[in-house]
């Protein structure tokens, strides 16, 4: 038999199996071969790494400075999550008024065991005055309310970065992170101008220069944002809900430039505007106002791939999830004052088009509701408070 | 013999070892490799494939024979599958090889997972022993690394 030999390095074979026969050795041999073979082919290596669970992968960095290029590489963070925006569950953040946050996770996607629930921020010393502000593709941009400082976290790797300082106050902070497109990161600040009465500026932090840098003047006294809905990354851009809810304004984070995309319209019989629920899941981007609590039927928007406007996704009737968690319905005398007492914490979008789901918060629970297929699921029990979800979408990628 | 229009034709494959096997040829397209010499009329008999034993090369026959069955519904092939992969490492480093090479992405998927079922959860020296890979981190990177994920080494 033609069998190739390959010398066997004595300290990698355990002594027993020096003493067996001839063909043993061989076998193990060309064994030893093969594993060599396939532990110096990057692409075979890559196919058996991007395999196992995110724990493991950060062990296994310390095997060999090889392998610890292999898979701190943006080919490889891609490759072993090739969807960037799919999330697996959401961060809920009690916003209890008191100075410490406390966060509760939600599994969202039942194929993945190996997700470690997150109850805190650890990454800092003092953790308890942490909060997110942003979540997007992977990464997590906080900020401590005791030394001022922000921060920008991978909480699949547990890794952190302290963004420099800025100087002005900061109205709002945005990740603009797109792996397929860069393995760097952008940060959008707002913060008011340097005098009070001047308008607010966007200062852009880049990963790969470590520096801040402002832009022109690009709020005018008319284009505002609204300082109580939080910023979106969405289309290469991060959108804000402008002042008095009039617009919608769209930051395009490549081109430096500012626009305005119309509201959807007015819902017939009010005058104001009422948006409780504006968001990103899987690269499109929803809206959702509610005017009254006490009709059961409300739209879910869904913006235009071009920006150009919003279109009805669905038409949402409570009703539906009544029957499954009749606690949705407060009840009181005359029955002319029951209300549905709920919240949107999250608009989850499936991997088909069809497939969205809404997160509620309800009293003591939070509960998943398909809009396809009509099905509510309870997720978890929660105690009473105000709650702000952030989606969790693991990631590898570097801080 | 039957003449029915289910008779494939039959190709012959050479291993690195010598060994010639004859498998039909829509057994043996499974492999893309295999495949486009076909279709380019390539196909030399026998032909000679210089990176796979042949051991190896039975086995993954065995594999694309089970594959090209077109009444193996997804359960049968699922449970067999679990079946083929119980041999031992030096075999399944033979199958990824061969599956690579040949262009078998159905195999190299399989194997590979294996694989990674097997090093899942193993200390980096046990990783470094299976894959002869040396270690060529100062004691302080090696540690620097520990520290920096720290939580995955708990």
């Amino acid at each position: 038999m033609a069998t190739k030999r390959i010398r066997v390095d004595a300290t990698t074979v355990p002594s027993t199996l020096q003493q067996t026969s001839f063909a043993t050795a061989t076998a193990t041999a060309t064994a030893t071969a093969a594993a060599d073979a396939i532990a110096s082919n990057d692409d075979l290596s890559t196919e058996i790494l991007r395999r196992l669970p995110i724990k493991n992968l950060l062990k296994f960095k310390s095997v060999s400075k090889h392998w610890l290029s292999l898979i701190s590489s943006p080919h490889f963070s891609r490759l072993r999550n090739p969807n960037p925006n799919s999330v697996s569950g959401l961060f809920l953040e009690l916003k209890s008024g008191k100075l410490n946050p406390k966060f509760d996770f939600i599994p969202l996607d039942d194929n993945k065991s190996d997700i470690t629930p997150f109850k805190s921020l650890p990454f800092v010393d003092d953790q308890p005055s942490i909060t997110i502000l942003h979540s997007c593709n992977g990464l997590l941009c906080c900020t401590s309310s005791v030394d001022g400082c922000y921060y920008v976290y991978n909480p699949t790797t547990r890794q952190y970065t302290t963004l420099p300082k800025t100087i002005n106050y900061v109205l709002g902070m945005n990740l603009a992170f797109d792996p397929t497109k860069s393995p760097h990161y952008k940060v959008v600040c707002v913060q008011t101008g340097e005098l009070p009465r001047d308008c607010p500026r966007i200062e852009i932090y880049s990963s790969e220069t470590g520096l801040w840098r402002f832009i022109g003047d690009t709020f005018t006294a008319t284009r505002r944002i609204d300082l109580l809905y939080k910023g979106v990354f969405w289309n290469g851009a991060v959108h804000w809900v402008g002042c008095n809810q009039l617009a919608i304004l769209r930051f395009d984070v490549d081109q430096e430039q500012l626009q305005e995309i119309p509201m959807p319209p007015i819902p017939d019989g009010f005058s104001t505007r009422n948006i409780t629920y504006f968001g990103e899941s899987r690269d499109h981007l929803y809206l959702v106002e509610i005017q009254d609590i006490c009709i059961a039927q409300f739209d879910v928007y869904e913006m235009e791939r071009d920006c150009s406007g919003w279109f009805v996704k669905y038409r949402v009737d409570l009703d539906t999830v009544a029957r499954a968690f009749p606690e949705l319905i407060c009840r009181h005398q005359p029955p002319e004052f029951n209300f549905y007492a709920f919240r949107v914490l999250f608009i989850v979008r499936g991997e088909t088009d069809e497939d969205l789901c809404l997160v509620l918060n309800m009293p003591g629970k939070a509960i998943r509701y398909n809009l396809k297929d009509e099905t509510c699921k309870k997720l978890c029990d929660l105690e009473g408070g105000y709650y702000e979800a952030h989606q969790y979408i693991e990631s590898l990628s570097s801080v | 013999m039957s003449l029915s229009p289910s008779t494939s034709k039959m190709l012959s494959l050479k291993s690195s070892d010598g060994k010639v096997l004859e498998v039909e040829e829509h057994v043996a397209v499974l492999c893309e490799t295999i495949k486009s010499l076909v279709e380019d009329g390539c196909a030399d008999s026998p032909i000679p494939l210089a990176n796979v034993d042949g051991a190896t090369l039975g086995n993954v026959m065995e594999w694309c024979k089970k594959h090209a069955d077109q009444k193996a519904s997804a359960d049968d092939l699922e449970d067999w599958d679990a079946e083929f992969v119980e041999r031992d490492q030096g075999e399944l480093y033979h199958l990824i090889m061969a599956a690579n090479y040949l262009n078998i992405k159905g195999l190299l998927d399989l194997i590979c997972q294996k694989v990674a079922d097997m090093i899942k959860g193993k200390h980096p020296e046990k990783i470094r022993e299976i894959f002869n890979i040396e270690n060529d981190f100062t004691p302080e990177q090696q540690e620097q690394i520990r520290k920096d994920n720290s939580w995955a080494f708990e």
